[in-house]
């Protein structure tokens, strides 16, 4: 049989405990008559281990190459990653483009291209509603390890622009 | 011996009397617990990256042991930094995280365990902050 004299004490406390505290007297009574078995005192002992972060300075290399190809009833955006001398992926990381299209009022609409892939087909459908007639077109490399990733300066922009209206609307390369 | 109280009710009070003399061993000892990194660990990297290093937890004194491995703090929490613990397997983090709270093995005295601290770093550029894992140690029986 084995009982827990509860608390954190050292030994010192506990003989003086045994010599004056019910509690633990009963237990120790219970324990001798029991025949057997063995009473101790939890104690504790704590440390503390340091570590040092830093977050590199370093940053993500743009895509080069940025090209805009006329792809009916859209655009074809095609790019080339980094030189490898630039852009070693880091060990854990997701390497992918984040395309950004961009339409005269502002508005946006942004897409991911994971690689190996580095090329994305725009349509009409794609752009944001009402946006007006131009388009300007942008390329970012993200590395992700979890969370929101690491992205690069952009590269472009590629500018494009819509003809037509409504549903016949598509995008072309160009000014 | 009959004590009354009252009307209704009574009781009987009873008292055993047992000599605490043989067969009681009163043993004095001490415990310390030293915490450190296996190797030179590295939480350097890009934002958001995850780091992990191994450490070690050293008992020293009498006694069979467990362990509970706090939540980190410092400055480098603060930032962003997300710290966890993961169970070592061989000598490389495992995908299993520690069980919280004591360790359920009891460590024989004067053992080691090893523990994965996997950290988060920020997402934002940050230089040489510092996070501290707290660890404490309790005894168990020698038995």
């Amino acid at each position: 049989m084995t009982s827990t004299i509860n608390g954190t004490t050292r030994p010192g406390r506990l003989r003086r405990a045994l010599g004056r505290g019910a509690l633990v007297s009963a237990v120790a009574i219970a324990l001798v008559a029991g025949g057997s078995g063995a009473a101790w005192a939890w104690w504790t002992a704590t440390a503390t281990v340091t570590g040092t972060v830093t977050t590199a300075s370093g940053t993500v290399p743009p895509p080069v190459n940025l090209r805009c190809t006329d792809n009916v009833p859209g655009l074809l955006l095609a790019w080339d990653p980094a030189p490898a001398a630039q852009n070693p992926v880091p060990s854990g990381a997701t390497l992918s483009f984040l395309v950004t299209l961009k339409v005269a009022n502002g508005a946006t609409a942004t897409f991911t291209v994971t690689a190996p892939a580095t090329s994305r087909q725009v349509t009409a459908s794609d752009l944001p509603n009402n946006g007006g007639a131009t388009l300007s077109v942008t390329v970012q490399t993200v590395y992700t390890f979890s969370g929101p990733g690491v992205s690069s300066t952009v590269a472009g922009p590629v500018v494009g622009h819509v003809q037509g209206n409504g549903g016949s609307r598509i995008v072309r390369c160009g000014p | 011996m009959l004590l009354f109280t009252g009307s209704t009710t009574a009781y009987a009070a009873w008292a055993r009397n047992v000599n605490l003399g043989s067969g009681a061993t009163i043993t004095t000892g001490s415990m310390g617990l030293t915490a450190g990194w296996v190797g030179t660990p590295s939480f350097t990297g890009w934002p958001t990256e995850t780091k992990t290093a191994v450490m070690r937890l050293t008992q020293s004194g009498q006694g069979r042991w467990q362990y509970d491995v706090g939540p980190a703090t410092g400055p480098a929490v603060t930032a962003g930094a997300v710290v966890t613990y993961w169970v070592v397997s061989g000598a490389t983090c495992s995908a299993t995280p520690l069980p919280a709270g004591w360790s359920p093995t009891v460590l024989p005295a004067g053992g080691s365990a090893d523990v994965c601290v996997s950290v988060q770093l920020p997402a934002g550029q940050v230089s040489s902050l510092a996070f501290n894992v707290p660890v404490t140690a309790r005894n168990q029986s020698t038995n």
